[in-house]
């Protein structure tokens, strides 16, 4: 018997360890020196108690390192998320890598061949069932505007449909406000059961962006701490731009990145030491030519893993916007820059990579693009797997008794017992016949396919319903903060 | 070179040393102030616009380039009138009440800021009140307003509202812009426009002040 091989787990870094801590210390060296400015009295309060100076008149906050330090030991270095029913869907520590949506607003309708501002529920739960049918989407979290509801009550009304239309976990919190925090808690606390199985069995994760550079604005700095005291999840996402809200170069944003994101850290474990958090970021390589935020430009991506690499370095799990594509539409830059964003993502280990249907900066949901991702992800998960060495020898087909020139393997019995298990086989979008059958059957673009695709799920998919009682539950919820508005019927279901 | 030329140039070259020595040359050679900004600080910002739209200047060489013409109008500012004075017109920015977005309000007031506006930046999460006492104090004839998420877009209205009950709605033009913004939705709340981006907000603002 061959010695025991493991599977490598592809990776690669960006940053040698001198050069990451080399960016800790000087984001240490910002928090004491330079401090942050927090326009929030609790924020302020727990600052000043947890030993940080505090200059009231200017709202702002010198953290040093021994705070900084201390919080870092109370993170959890793991975080798992339970689905609808209760069972464990994603486990966010080491190199695992997941798959999720964000983001959106406008819609890329495909019919119209524009970009479509009146985004409707029905855009919304379209959406949502595609995501739940999608088997390499691995969670909810991405939204259109919601013209058909006001405005006031888009966020729980949203995260109601997540909740009734599909049984993946999802990436959002309802709402900013305390009023509609605890709206969108009853909601979650209507599927758990109780608040104690809410806290024990997160259903949902949501992003807490610090303002560029060194701030926290009143309202993020609250949502913060109540995502804290509750135990979700907290996605820390500072985002400097490099050269306009953070320094020019990519090695000067890190630093800023970290300073933002460890403050964060100490505000959130002052508010409740053990609060799950994600390392998280989306630096972004500011356009210098068009006033705009590319998500895709190389750069971005280097930085995106870049600030994860700190964040491992921490042990902390991690989390991305790597992959969120800068074209307008479900073309050729969008697939190749949601190829090679989300690969180089996987390669970087980070645990839940965040990007599926988003085109314009995050601001546009395609659903084609959602069939699209789907493959890429589907590859991307291969990839992450490595190589298995499988099978002692390795080439058993080549030892068999009789083998000839020109004998194929398509019957044997290691055919037969690999043949699923080492390979990933795209659906539809992806085009492997041959280029005779693909003139026959309409000489399509992966675009044109998807959108077939889109529309077969769609007639087909049925998500698992939701218990009767539960179901009755959360519509009253959302209907009586709705009628506060003066509505009394929501559009859907 | 004729030195309002060399003004011009200069701006371009974004040397704002050289730009403050030139106009100081200028007036004592007794060049007209006003005639000054019209021919030579004028003409060369708006060939750095035209260069930026080109993709040949970027967005911090344009606001090196305005920092240039700042330092020029510090010595002008006292000696020019008032109508002079107000080149493009003074615009009050801010994203809205709840929102914690300004990466996009950041970029329209340094673009405004390069185009000749006076801009105050009020940062985020600006309540209505804010808005108004600073377009009040500072007699704007724009008010500009961000919003991303799309749970405080509507406050857009509260602004507008507020305007109103201060009787200044007539007086200032409102523009929104931002993920939670769109042209529908500029005309359902009775705002005068919306920029998609933020050249477009640019041209938004000077096509009120043209009007």
């Amino acid at each position: 018997m061959a010695k025991e091989i493991n599977t490598k787990r592809p990776l690669v870094s960006l940053l040698s360890t001198e050069f990451i801590e080399r960016v800790i210390e000087e984001a240490k060296d910002v928090l004491e020196k330079t401090g942050v400015w927090v326009e929030n009295e609790e924020g302020l309060e727990l600052l000043s108690n947890g030993g940080a100076q505090v200059d009231r008149g200017k709202k702002q906050a010198f953290i040093p390192r021994r705070l900084v330090e201390e919080s870092l030991k109370s993170v959890p270095s793991s975080i798992v998320i339970y689905d609808r029913n209760g069972n464990p869907h994603m486990n966010w520590e080491g190199n695992n890598s997941y798959f999720g949506a964000v983001g959106g607003g406008k819609v890329w309708d495909s019919d119209l061949g524009q970009l479509r501002e009146s985004t409707t529920a029905e855009d919304q739960i379209n959406c949502i069932k595609l995501i739940d049918a999608l088997d390499n989407i691995d969670g909810q979290g991405a939204s259109v505007l919601l013209t058909d509801v006001p405005m006031e009550i888009r966020g729980y009304y949203r995260l109601y449909l997540y909740l009734r239309y599909s049984t993946k976990p999802f990436f959002g919190g309802g709402a900013r406000t305390k009023e509609g925090f605890q709206v969108a808690k009853d909601l979650l606390v209507t599927i758990r059961g109780s608040e104690k199985a809410l806290r024990d069995k997160p259903l949902n994760w949501s992003s807490i962006c610090p303002v560029a550079p060194l701030k926290w604005g009143d309202l993020i700095c609250g949502s913060l701490i109540r995502y804290a005291q509750n135990g979700i999840p907290v996605v820390m996402t500072p985002l400097p731009l490099t050269g306009a809200t953070g320094p020019i170069t990519i090695g000067g944003s890190l630093v800023q990145h970290t300073a933002e994101g460890l403050s964060g850290v100490v505000i959130s474990q002052l508010a409740n030491r053990g609060a799950p958090i994600l390392w998280a970021g989306s630096p972004i390589a500011f356009d210098m030519r068009w006033g705009t935020t590319p998500f895709s430009a190389i750069e971005s991506i280097m930085m995106g893993m870049a600030c994860c690499e700190v964040g491992k370095y921490f042990g902390l799990a991690t989390r991305t916007y790597i992959g969120c594509s800068d074209a307008k539409r479900p073309d050729s830059q969008a697939a190749l820059e949601t190829g090679i964003g989300t690969v180089l993502a996987v390669l970087a280990g980070i645990n839940i990579i965040t990007n599926a249907g988003q085109l314009n900066f995050e601001t546009v949901l395609s659903l084609e693009k959602l069939v699209i991702d789907n493959e890429i992800y589907g590859m991307a998960r291969r990839l992450a797997q490595g190589i298995t060495p499988r099978g002692e020898p390795l080439a058993e087909e080549l030892f068999t008794e009789g083998l000839y020139e020109g004998k194929h393997f398509l019957l044997s019995p290691a055919t037969m017992k690999w043949l699923r298990q080492e390979y990933f086989y795209p659906g539809p979008v992806i085009s492997r016949e041959d280029g005779q059958v693909w003139m026959e059957k309409g000489s399509t673009t992966a675009e044109q396919r998807a959108k077939e695709e889109v529309k077969r799920i769609l007639a087909t998919h049925e998500p698992e319903p939701l218990d009767k009682d539960i179901d009755r539950e959360l519509l009253r919820i959302v209907t009586k903060e709705a009628e506060k508005y003066g509505i009394s019927k929501l559009p859907l279901p | 070179m004729d030195l309002l030329e060399s003004i011009k140039e200069s701006i371009i070259d974004m040397d704002r040393e050289k730009v403050v020595e030139l106009t100081r040359k200028a007036l004592d050679e007794g060049i007209k102030p006003k005639k000054l900004v019209d021919e030579g600080l004028t003409p060369g910002m708006d060939v750095v616009g035209q260069e930026y739209e080109k993709g040949i200047k970027f967005i911090p060489e344009m606001f090196m380039s305005a920092e240039a013409l700042r330092g020029a109008m510090e010595l002008l500012r006292p000696i020019l009138t008032k109508s002079e004075l107000s080149r493009a017109g003074k615009v009050i920015m801010g994203t809205v009440e709840g929102d914690i977005h300004d990466i996009g309000l950041q970029i329209v007031s340094m673009m405004l800021e390069g185009a000749g506006f006076e801009v105050y930046d009020l940062g985020v999460d600006v309540p209505a009140e804010k808005f108004v006492e600073k377009a009040k104090q500072e007699k704007a004839d724009i008010v500009g307003m961000s919003a991303f998420l799309t749970t405080t877009g509507l406050r857009f209205s509260d602004v507008i509202e507020a305007l109103q009950e201060a009787g200044i709605r007539e007086k200032v033009k409102v523009m929104i812009g931002g993920a939670a913004a769109s042209g529908k939705y500029a005309e359902t709340i009775g705002a005068d426009g919306y920029g998609a981006n933020a050249s477009a907000a640019v041209r938004l603002a000077k096509s009120f002040i043209s009007k």
